[in-house]
């Protein structure tokens, strides 16, 4: 009789403690602290990811599940609109790319995030179908000198920018399904020998040699009925595949004919949105993990292997930008996400907040209309649950600080009568506030500050709200000296990580009142320019205790708006989950992935007494115990 | 099938809701304690764990737009003698502007 050695090339063991490397995948052991038999289990799920930067569906997707790209798409989330936007994810959030010429929908891509080809498309044109091809190099679109042989738009395709496939679409008139498949050599396109079914936004993926084409809708302009054909190509001829077990058209696919993957869409015998999975053997479609929410008009090929995709925007109507994971993975992989905190007793903006998500401390701010309105003195401590009242300021101010929750100082900040720049401040420790040395430039509550009480930093501010400073001050635990001033005026920004080694984020620089992508550097004597944001920012909170970690969140971003959220891991910044409720003005503590937003202004709902607690996206092997039942 | 439900729920603090209902369904939170939920099973069944109560997309607009002209009208109505536009501004922050429900 055969043992577990024998078939899986590894012998069961004793251990005191559960294994915690992926090289454990079919190891089998008795945890003998637990008196249980374990097993790591192969799981398939997906997860939520950053949002999209700019809404969408029918946007044309290539790449992997850690560098995809995609461009175009139609966004009906007010009025239909054809979008030229380019967006690559790089595993943790979207950064925009450099934009098409032309506004495009239902393109087909293929390729990789710093070497794409697209193809076809709907533009606002007449005809509105194109022909044309463009290829992208991580920065810009270049046409080619060839464009495909037939004019169609909803075609998908798969490859490299120098050996691809375009498959199906539709003709502009009367919007029928077309069966042309044509190859790109990285000079021209030829037509190849036409697929059996007619179809367009069909599910396809795969590298010229081990493509395949999966569902599609063969009606007129991409209704019902809906193929579960499958079809695949070798590189020299195509071939009759496994039927999908949900018909459908408009989703997304990934892998190759060996060992492929498709997603969402629309179909079923409903002719609805689906959440469906399917993973393919190369002869048999199975079922997998549903997505959590409709993804249609999503794309093909946001993933070159059937264990780790990305499906992201949805057409809807209205269109949304959600994103997903499929991980097919030894690990369970939990996406970041906010979720609500204890609630303040004083709801306020402008306030002051420093500490940890589980030892958070709010002081001062200001109410605009729920009684009593102006500048506030109260203080409140978190424990990670809720919010109990500690010392009172011993004057109304709404500011900024540093610190933690029981050794913290405040900077100045807007006093009365409001909106008056103030140079006060003082110091907690955990009960009280009093006095400390003043600030020798003073400023309303438009200053970014951080660091410690023993060693803190305060940089540019307002003399009123409408002027800008560029001071900047170091705190050694007694007194403010004046140091190396911002490169330009600068508030409403942020700053996170020690005094030596600060990072900074947005702000306003200069009239009208916009926001900046700015990032900036200091090393405790200097000011560098640090990477440019995904979106600029003001009146935000941060996280972050360094200068390569750092969350920023809400604000006054023109787009994506209030709640939108982006980090940055020391090399640049990309989307990060959405804040539950957009505000502006808000408090902003702890790291970059364990983080509290705190109050804030979300107009008309000025002075928010609600909080968030955001948690940065884990890993961990999916360890399950064996049991005779 | 629509995209979201919409309703009204107050927003409790801790738990209301949580990183995994964030990563189940989309949510997000307006004036007039309007949220609006991603149609899904578990998004629908948030709402009635919250004691939410479920609003046509027309029927949450109207409460957010009641709000925001109440917003509207009270920054109209806080004025301090001698005050010049500039200073309103910045001693309130902007007038509030119209929202609209996805």
């Amino acid at each position: 009789m055969s043992d577990y050695k024998e078939i899986k090339g590894k012998t069961i063991q004793s251990l005191g403690t559960d294994p915690s490397d992926t090289g454990a995948e079919g190891q089998v052991w008795y945890n003998s602290a637990a008196g249980a038999f374990k097993s790591v289990v192969v799981g398939e799920a997906w997860s939520s990811a950053a949002p999209i930067i700019s809404a969408r569906g029918f946007a044309a997707a290539t790449g992997t599940q850690t560098a995809s790209l995609i461009a175009g798409g139609l966004d009906t989330s007010s009025s239909p609109t054809i979008r030229n936007k380019t967006e690559e994810y790089n595993g943790s959030g979207w950064s925009a790319g450099g934009n098409l010429p032309t506004d495009t929908y239902g393109a087909g891509a293929a390729g990789t995030q710093t070497a794409a080809l697209f193809f076809g498309g709907g533009t606002p044109g007449s005809p509105a179908q194109v022909a044309t091809s463009l290829t992208y190099d991580g920065s810009t679109w270049t046409a080619t000198p060839n464009s495909m042989n037939t004019a169609r738009d909803q075609v998908l395709g798969g490859g490299t920018q120098t050996s691809a496939l375009a498959v199906g679409g539709r003709l502009t008139s009367p919007g029928s399904m077309v069966t042309n498949f044509e190859e790109w050599n990285g000079t021209s396109w030829s037509n190849l020998t036409a697929i059996s079914t007619a179809r367009g936004y069909t599910n396809a993926n795969g590298p010229e040699t081990a493509f395949f084409i999966a569902g599609g809708a063969t009606g007129t302009n991409g209704g019902q009925p809906y193929t579960s054909a499958t079809e695949e190509y070798d590189g020299t001829s195509l071939s009759t595949g496994g039927n999908i077990n949900v018909a459908r058209a408009q989703g997304g696919a990934a892998g190759d004919s060996t060992a492929g993957l498709i997603f969402g869409g629309r179909g079923g015998p409903s002719d609805s949105n689906v959440l469906n999975t399917e993973s393919y053997d190369g002869s048999t479609w199975t079922t997998s993990s549903n997505l959590a929410s409709e993804k249609r008009g999503i794309g093909a090929g946001s993933g070159t292997t059937n264990s780790a995709a990305i499906a992201a925007g949805n057409y809807g109507p209205p269109s949304t930008g959600p994103a997903e994971e499929y991980n097919k993975s030894v690990n369970v992989i939990t996406g970041a996400a906010w979720a609500s905190g204890g609630n303040l007793s004083t709801g306020r903006y402008e306030l002051g907040t420093v500490g940890t998500q589980t030892a958070g401390l709010a002081f001062g701010g200001n109410r605009a209309v729920n009684a009593p309105t102006g500048i506030r003195t109260e203080t409140e401590e978190y424990n990670g649950t809720s919010w109990t009242s500690g010392g009172a300021l011993p004057a109304a101010k709404a500011t900024q600080g540093f610190g933690v929750q029981t050794a913290a100082v405040t900077v100045g900040g807007t006093v009365a009568p409001n909106p008056t720049a103030g140079s006060t401040t003082e110091e907690y420790n955990g009960t009280s506030w009093t006095s400390g040395n003043s600030l020798n430039t003073a400023t309303v509550a438009m200053a970014a500050s951080t660091g410690l009480e023993s060693a803190g930093l305060r940089a540019g501010g307002g003399s009123t709200p409408a002027s800008r400073l560029s001071a900047v001050e170091e705190y050694d635990g007694t007194s403010w000296a004046s140091v190396t001033s911002l490169p330009s005026t600068r508030f409403q920004f942020q700053g996170t990580g020690p005094q030596t080694a600060a990072f900074f984020t947005g702000g306003n620089t200069a009239p009208p009142t916009q926001e900046t992508t700015d990032s900036l550097d200091y090393n405790g004597s200097t000011w560098t320019a640090g990477p440019t944001m995904v979106f600029g920012m003001r009146l935000h909170g941060v996280s972050g205790n360094s200068n390569t970690s750092n969350l920023s969140f809400g604000g006054e971003p023109t787009i994506p708006g209030r709640s939108s959220t982006q980090s940055f891991d020391g090399t640049g910044f990309v989307t990060a989950p959405s804040l539950g409720t957009g505000r502006s003005d808000l408090g902003g503590c702890g790291t970059a992935s364990a983080s509290l937003a705190v109050g804030g202004n979300n107009a008309p709902s000025y002075d928010l007494v609600n909080t968030e607690e955001f948690t940065g996206e884990t890993s961990v092997l999916n360890i399950k115990t064996l049991t005779t039942s | 099938m629509a995209l979201f439900i919409y309703g009204t729920a107050t927003n409790t603090g801790k738990g209301f809701f949580t990183a995994e209902d964030r990563r189940a369904f989309f949510l997000r939170g307006y004036p007039a304690n309007v949220w609006v939920i991603g149609n899904n099973e578990k998004g629908a069944l948030w709402l009635a764990e919250k004691n939410g109560v479920e609003k046509t997309k027309s029927e949450a607009q109207t409460l957010v737009t009641a709000e925001v002209d109440a917003a509207k009208a009270a920054w109209d109505a806080n004025n301090v003698e001698g005050e010049t536009a500039e200073q309103k501004v910045q001693r309130l922050g902007p007038k509030p502007t119209d929202i609209t429900l996805p």
